[in-house]
């Protein structure tokens, strides 16, 4: 039955993941509190002067900063940061579902897969502005911009396709870029290593992996000077809440679809525990925006549950 | 390969989908409008609220007891919201099964669920510039399911859902107009119709009897004036609440089943009263067109099945 002409052709696609996106971005964007902060962190960012790990996720302000100064002429700054801030939002959801959709299609039929890119979108707001269901408090104000997290799954996402498909060069160029966006590059290297059969030449290659990113993030920190660590009190009641409400009742779906997973996404799913451990041992627990990259690990586990998956990927 | 999604797969998808905008619903609003809440629950209750809101009794007598269960081990405001909360969870949930269900009429399994999480997407845009409205989120429920008695040719069920959704609001007089856009022309089902509209008007004269008169805030030229204060705030709520959607409905149309077809007669009329009586930003309103456009919608985007699954209905799709 799956198997009947339908149009999901590039444009219908990308209409569907704006749609998907649009409401998300417009309140991440405008209907948040603390634009001031957004704007200054930002600001402390470019020049050097943020906190860590904030100073060292360079990437998206350094990728937007330019667009902010081009339209700052015709408005003020303010105005422009928070309008290209806006479009970046929305080009960075839809590009998550975009590479969620297109990973999952290697082991499922473009609809399940659109389906799988869609429970995201339909879930993702628990990432975007944290619920604080318990005392309804505030986030942190440290952790009001944090622009890199939308990223960080399309990274992950673009390298297991990378590795499904053993592009290595252009996977070492993404580990890199990819570094400069957050830490949780390192992730890949992991999956890398996970995911491949062992032997001599998978170590070599995946150390290799491991040392691009660990020179970029080195580096940044030689460049950019070192930075005050902003402690936070952990909120275990909150972070418990919030992981439950991450995924909901797909963490079990996960779960059961373990199984019957094709091998290559069970391998990268070993990443999923080494990640939680780094998360709740190194970041704010309860901040889900650091659960992101988990998404292209389970989503295929949860499907697996749903639908039957092929063996060997598209 | 494809697998018939299990009733416990689904609701494990349908419930991670509607929680947080249900939780945010529920708890984030902002104090003035939960303060709103409870006076409109307690005016529906004491038969004291002005009208409309008097006369839309089923929710707040549902959740009345729950409240009053809860309030037992905790302060009364807070017994209220959370019952509430579960209200809505649940409600958004079974908006989402029932949708779900309608639409596997026509599309498989997953093809129905893209559609279904679409609308889980979407859904938060909403949920705001309210302050009451528990209502709006059984509405579209209401559709699906009148929509899916009208295929089975369940009479009595349909005569009961349409006394039950007029409790909730007056648009379950549009559960009547699905009924005469869907069915075959002929005596029987214009005597069928009528039926349904007495009970409806039953339901609704009744409920007025038992409630009292109650002064009306919204006049019409009121409704108007406030509509055209902000009509870019409308266009960007109505285009961002079903997107690119509102296009494939479009496209689909002439690929729709029959029935489905037939059902979207009733959109423009919907539109109509949305137009005079509703507040064009609270795109809440447009929700029980879920079931109306997303058939046409998915038409567009896949081929729909050549029977309806139950081939003994009278209502099967070209």
């Amino acid at each position: 039955m799956t198997g009947a002409p339908s149009r999901l052709t590039f444009w219908v696609l990308a209409a569907i993941f704006v749609t998907a996106a649009a409401t998300n971005a417009n309140d991440y964007s405008f209907l948040v509190p603390r634009q001031d902060v957004r704007l200054a962190m930002h600001r402390a960012v470019i020049d050097r002067t943020a906190p860590a790990g904030a100073r060292y996720h360079v990437l998206v302000p350094y990728l937007t900063e330019p667009l902010v100064q081009l339209l700052s002429p015709r408005m003020t700054y303010e105005v422009a940061f928070r309008r290209v801030y806006a479009l970046y939002y929305l080009s960075a959801l839809t590009a998550l579902f975009a590479a969620l959709f297109w990973y999952l299609s290697l082991w499922f039929s473009d609809v399940q897969a659109l389906a799988g890119s869609l429970l995201v979108g339909s879930t993702i707001r628990i990432v975007l502005r944290q619920g604080e269901y318990l005392d309804l408090s505030s986030i942190p104000t440290s952790s009001v911009f944090s622009p890199w997290s939308l990223l960080e799954p399309i990274a992950v996402t673009a390298a297991l396709m990378l590795m499904v498909k053993d592009r290595r060069w252009l996977l070492a160029l993404l580990i890199a870029i990819a570094s400069l966006n957050s830490e949780a590059a390192l992730l890949l290297p992991a999956i890398y290593l996970l995911t491949r059969p062992a032997s001599r030449e998978t170590l070599l290659t995946g150390l290799g992996y491991a040392a691009i990113s660990g020179l970029v993030l080195i580096g940044l920190r030689a460049l950019l000077g070192a930075a005050p660590l902003v402690a936070e009190a952990p909120n275990l009641q909150t972070a418990a809440i919030n992981l439950v409400l991450y995924l909901g009742p797909v963490w079990l779906l996960a779960a059961f679809g373990t199984s019957l997973a094709p091998v290559f996404v069970r391998r990268a799913a070993l990443a999923i525990p080494l990640y939680l451990v780094a998360v709740i041992t190194i970041g704010p627990s309860w901040d889900l925006r650091l659960m992101t990259p988990l998404y292209p690990l389970v989503l295929p586990l949860a499907l697996s549950a749903l639908f039957v998956p092929r063996e060997g990927a598209r | 390969m494809s697998r018939t999604i299990g009733p416990w797969a689904l609701a494990a998808v349908l419930c991670a989908a509607a929680a947080v905008t249900s939780l945010d619903y529920s708890f984030h609003p902002g104090e003035s409008t939960l303060l709103a809440r409870r006076g409109f629950h307690d005016g529906i209750i004491n038969a004291t609220a002005n009208a409309p809101e008097r006369y839309r009794v089923l929710i707040p007598v549902m959740v009345e007891g729950p409240i009053r269960l809860f309030a037992r081990v905790m302060p009364y405001e807070q017994a209220f919201d959370r019952a509430y909360a579960i209200f809505y969870f649940l409600a958004m949930v079974s908006m989402l099964w029932a949708l779900h269900t309608y639409l596997t009429e026509w599309f498989t399994d997953d093809q129905a669920l893209v559609g279904v999480l679409l609308v889980a997407c979407t859904i938060r845009i909403t949920i705001r510039q309210h302050d009451w409205a528990p209502g709006s989120y059984l509405e579209p429920g209401f559709f699906s399911i009148a929509l899916l008695l009208i295929l089975r040719d369940r009479r009595w069920w349909f005569a009961l859902l349409v006394a039950v959704a007029s409790l909730s609001r007056e648009t379950g007089v549009f559960l009547v107009l699905l009924y005469v856009a869907t069915a075959p022309i002929g005596w029987r089902s214009l005597r069928t119709a009528i039926a349904y509209l007495a009970v409806s008007g039953a339901v609704f004269v009744g409920v007025r009897l038992v409630q009292g008169d109650a002064e009306r805030y919204w006049t019409l030229g009121r409704v108007l004036a406030t509509n055209l204060s902000q009509p870019w705030l409308a266009a960007f709520n109505v285009t961002v609440l079903l997107g690119a959607i509102w296009l494939f409905a479009v496209l689909g149309f002439a690929r729709a089943p029959l029935f489905a077809r037939r059902a979207a007669a009733v959109i423009p009329i919907y539109a109509g009263a949305i137009v005079v009586w509703g507040i064009w930003w609270e795109v809440r309103l447009l929700m029980p067109l879920y079931p109306l456009v997303l058939p046409l919608a998915l038409s567009y985007l896949f081929s729909p099945l050549a029977m309806a699954p139950h081939k003994g209905a009278p209502y099967a799709p070209a």
